[in-house]
């Protein structure tokens, strides 16, 4: 068999050949949040930090999305419940003497608890379905909420101080940004663990190829239910900091605009980077403060550098810079390799970046079938 | 008895926009694979473009002036779907679903920030035609003579879809590219003129709804956000490239919104979701107990 | 010593898609630490019947059983956990991850550890060495850093026997598993598999070939399909000279039978 040389970049972190990396690199990501949140706190001024502190929390809120989108393959079109759910119970304890990192906890468990149900709605669901049943369930809760007086109607809930945690005082923009900081550096972390697990590699192996995945052992359903709820729940946490930065929650964070603007904060950054969602948040955010300037015009701007980056960027920024041509081989593979050519298929469970042709053998037809014959 | 029986009728004409917007929508995906968003924006620029075309027509409650302004707004916006389709839904085919999805949802916020730059961000409005606001009397029960328009033209489309798909040309080539695209292809089909063809059709019934709609609702960007989530329901609850199960799926939803503002308004709000949550779970349920191979063809 | 039950055994089994029969009534049984190659033309329905062993398709009628077990209503994976290893006509990996992480995720998985989310399995010696040997047995050692994607398709096919050898598995079902692929590839392969069954007399296979060399390499019985039925069951001795073997393949229009040779026979 010929040598076939160089080794190329992985969809994983492909550092990970450095002799001892995975033992030792775990504490990174700290390190990553903590030392740009000296930067920037040192060297933007007053309201600018407020804006780096909404970049820690919705960078959290993508990675967290993109634990079902990049990691599992499954683009989940209804986060904001999550996100919304645990800025409301912080808005709900605001008058209770809670410690805020309690409050922050309570955050999390709601957000793991609002998915054991739709866990249960999402059964047998394929890419599409999962995004529109996400997308409605979580439209049905922004409107209960909106409509609901007592949760703050339109206007939402307003009056969350937080004015100290462990001792420290909590007053200026700064300090407030080293707390979300520390709160984002220990989950970045959780979930850098939780990337280079075997639950981590055996989502991205559902990921690429959902039948192989449960023929070689792994439990599919099982581990996409985890990582459902683990979604929510850190989504559920990156809300509950959102409550206590701003002291007001309002139902337009449960929209579900919210949760397709997250989505593509991932494919923006690299949905198979580790930092891609992170960088994509950073982005997004900064261009709409940016655009905020130029008034209405902020929408259609932002609505076309979507659209540009969908169509001509689909791995997104780190996916390109780290040339990932992995997307495009595999789209010539499997033309090359699919079409008529594998026994009884279905409609394909496309997981990756590619062509979407190529048959598999699969006999459950699980998405919106837009019937195809026997083969 | 009575309110009971106006309540029916007016929620037939209630989902009557519904099944306009979801019936091109669910066409779309059949034949493209496309989930559109931008539908929602399609709609939504339809009712702006029919709200300045009454302007060039003069204003005023004629029924001839909304008449034209549905017309314009049709045929506009059937060109900017048409333009769309060049542009974004051609390269969004070929790539996964989810990529398809995402493009269509920034596509749509492209058409929102558009509508704001031309249109502005008050809200616009359209005057009813005095012609349309009669109240007729059905037996015990009374309709406004919009509602009868409406309904009318839902008719319409519906017999006009099934005769499309069923007895022309065009139709069999696009359940064809629905059911199988490659193969399709390869008897000859040009697959992507029939896809341009079908998004035609979505955009003239999209605009075609905003136009209608216009009169009475408030003109504003967030018509595309808020009809267009119903509408995927629909498109979930009905089957894809299913017609006719956009038809049911929209009356049930029309009259379920109207039997709720006339007998408990204050659940106005979220009733339509909970109705649709109610048969997101049927389906569910239904699906679970139905054999794992199933097919749904464009029909 | 009873002898242990068949490997595997299919029982009146068919299989139609409307009016079409794929399956027609087959009886099937591949003895245990056996070699069975299905054999037939295109058409003949050996793929269909591969996926009702496999587990991807329900028989209409019939039975199949593993070790002697009723598996009729094991989905596939539920076969994979009795014992059943497998590969595909087309060589399914996991595309975005290394040859290396493919076997880490299998070696884990075969462990029943797939989920455990506080492990670092690619920084575990243990794992990694059994991983690793995975990929040294199909010969791809040198490949384990390259991305599966990028693999050939020889290399892809041999990361699927690897990632399928990783459960230690009583049963493989290979699909066509030279197909595509060079000579060298396909000798190779003979290798390997005579080495695995070598070394485990338990083993049993069962594969489908369109490939010669691998049939009479490997197969201690060759069964022969045709319309859905199974027409011969043999050595691939008796298989390769039976008169039906060449009608089949050819059709009665060109088969020649001895009949029709030119004199000068005896």
């Amino acid at each position: 068999m010929p040598d076939a040389p160089v080794p190329v970049a992985t969809g994983l972190p492909g550092l990970s050949r450095i002799r001892g990396w995975t033992r030792w690199s775990w504490p990174l990501p700290a390190v990553v949040i903590i030392v740009a949140n000296a930067i920037a706190v040192s060297v933007l001024g007053g309201a600018d930090v407020y804006t780096w502190s909404l970049i820690l929390i919705y960078g959290l809120f993508a990675s967290s999305t993109n634990i079902l989108f990049g990691w599992v393959g499954r683009a989940s079109f209804g986060q904001a419940a999550f996100f919304g759910t645990g800025a409301y119970m912080v808005a709900f304890l605001r008058e209770q003497d809670v410690p805020p990192l309690l409050a922050l906890l309570v955050g999390l468990g709601a957000g793991v608890v609002l998915g054991i149900p739709l866990l249960i709605l999402l059964r047998r669901s394929s890419g599409i379905t999962f995004a529109m049943i996400t997308l409605i369930v979580a439209q049905i809760i922004y409107q209960l909420v909106f409509t609901n007086r007592r949760l703050g109607g339109e206007t939402g809930l307003s009056g969350i101080t937080v004015t100290s945690v462990l001792g420290q005082d909590l007053t200026s923009y700064q300090a407030f940004s080293w707390y979300v900081a520390s709160v984002v550096a220990i989950a970045m972390v959780v979930l850098w663990r939780l990337s280079e697990s075997s639950f981590g590699m055996s989502l991205r192996a559902v990921r690429d190829d959902e039948t192989k995945a449960a023929i070689v052992g792994i439990p599919v359903r099982r581990a996409q239910a985890i990582a459902f709820l683990v979604a929510g729940g850190l989504a559920g946490l990156a809300g509950a900091m959102l409550a206590q930065v701003q002291s007001t929650v309002s139902a337009d964070l449960l929209f579900w605009t919210v949760s397709g603007n997250v989505v593509i904060m991932c494919l923006l950054g690299g949905r198979y980077r580790f930092w891609g969602p992170f960088l994509g948040a950073a982005v997004f955010i900064w261009v709409q403060n940016a655009f905020l300037q130029t008034g209405a015009l902020s929408d259609l701007l932002i609505g076309a550098v979507f659209l540009v980056i969908v169509l001509v960027v689909p791995d997104g920024i780190l996916g390109s810079v780290a040339p990932d041509r992995l997307g495009a081989l595999i789209r010539r593979a499997r033309t090359a390799r699919g079409i008529g050519s594998s026994v009884a298929a279905g409609p394909t469970e496309s997981t990756m970046d590619g062509d979407s042709a190529a048959p598999a053998p699969q006999p459950v037809r699980t998405g919106p079938d837009r019937g195809q014959g026997p083969r | 008895m009575g309110q009971f029986l106006s309540a029916l009728l007016s929620g037939l004409s209630t989902g009557v926009p519904l099944f306009l917007i979801a019936s091109g929508l669910t066409l779309i995906f059949g034949v493209m694979g496309i989930l559109n968003f931008a539908h929602g924006g399609f709609f939504m620029l339809g009712a702006f473009v029919a709200v300045s075309a009454a302007g060039w027509f003069g204003g005023g409650s004629g029924g001839w002036t909304l008449f034209g302004a549905v017309v314009v707004a049709a045929v506009a916006i059937a060109a900017v779907a048409v333009v769309c389709d060049l542009v974004v839904f051609r390269r969004l085919q070929k790539r996964e679903e989810i990529i398809g999805l995402l493009g269509t949802f920034a596509l749509l916020l492209l058409l929102v920030g558009v509508a704001e730059q031309v249109w502005g961000v008050t809200p616009r409005s359209l005057t009813m035609p005095t012609a349309l606001s009669k109240q007729i009397a059905l037996g015990p029960a009374s309709i406004t003579t919009y509602d009868v328009m409406l309904i009318a033209i839902g008719l319409l489309v519906a017999v006009g879809l099934w005769f499309l798909l069923r007895r022309t040309d065009f139709g069999r080539k696009a359940r064809a590219v629905a059911f199988d695209r490659s193969m399709a292809a390869a008897l000859g089909i040009k697959a992507s003129l029939v896809g341009t063809g079908v998004v035609a059709i979505g955009g003239l019934l999209a605009g075609l709804a905003g136009g209608l709609v216009a009169p009475s609702v408030s003109v504003d960007a967030g018509l595309s956000l808020s009809f267009i989530v119903p509408c995927f329901a629909i498109v979930l609850i009905g089957g894809a490239g299913s017609i006719s199960g956009a038809l049911v799926a929209a009356i049930i939803l029309g009259v379920a919104q109207s039997l709720v503002v006339n007998y408990a308004p204050s659940f106005f709000g979220y009733a339509t979701y909970v109705v649709i949550g109610v048969l997101l779970l049927l389906r569910a349920w239904i699906r679970n107990l139905r054999p794992a191979e199933e097919r749904e063809q464009v029909a | 010593m009873t002898a242990p039950p068949a490997a595997i055994e299919l029982v009146g089994v068919a299989k139609s898609y409307g009016q079409y029969r794929a399956v027609d009534g087959v009886d099937l049984v591949v003895p245990h630490g056996g070699l069975t190659a299905l054999i037939g033309p295109n058409g003949a329905g050996k793929s269909t019947l591969f996926g009702i062993v496999a587990g991807d398709l329900a028989a209409d009628t019939g039975r199949v059983l593993m070790a002697g077990q009723d598996v009729s209503r094991v989905t596939a994976s539920g076969r994979a956990r009795l014992g059943l290893g497998r590969t595909f006509q087309t060589a399914r990996v996991f595309e975005r991850l290394s040859a290396l992480e493919n076997s880490v995720i299998a070696v884990r998985a075969a462990n029943k550890a797939a989920l455990r989310v506080t492990d670092q399995p690619r920084g575990n010696r243990r794992v990694v060495e059994r991983a690793r040997a995975g990929l040294d047995l199909v010969g791809l050692g040198r490949q384990a850093d390259r991305t599966a994607a990028l693999l050939a398709q020889g290399e892809r096919k041999r990361l699927e026997i690897a990632l399928a050898l990783t459960a230690r598995p009583r049963i493989l079902l290979l699909d066509e598993p030279t197909a595509g692929v060079g000579r060298e590839d396909a000798q190779s392969f003979i290798r390997l598999i005579g080495s695995l069954r070598a070394a485990d007399q338990d083993l049993t296979v069962l594969l489908t070939a369109h490939d010669m060399d691998v049939v009479f390499g490997l197969a201690e019985t060759v069964v022969l399909l045709s319309l859905g039925k199974v027409v011969l069951s043999g050595s691939p001795e008796e298989v390769a000279a039976a008169e039906v073997t060449r009608r089949v393949y050819l059709g009665d229009k060109h088969a020649i039978t001895p009949a029709a040779a030119p004199a000068g026979e005896g």
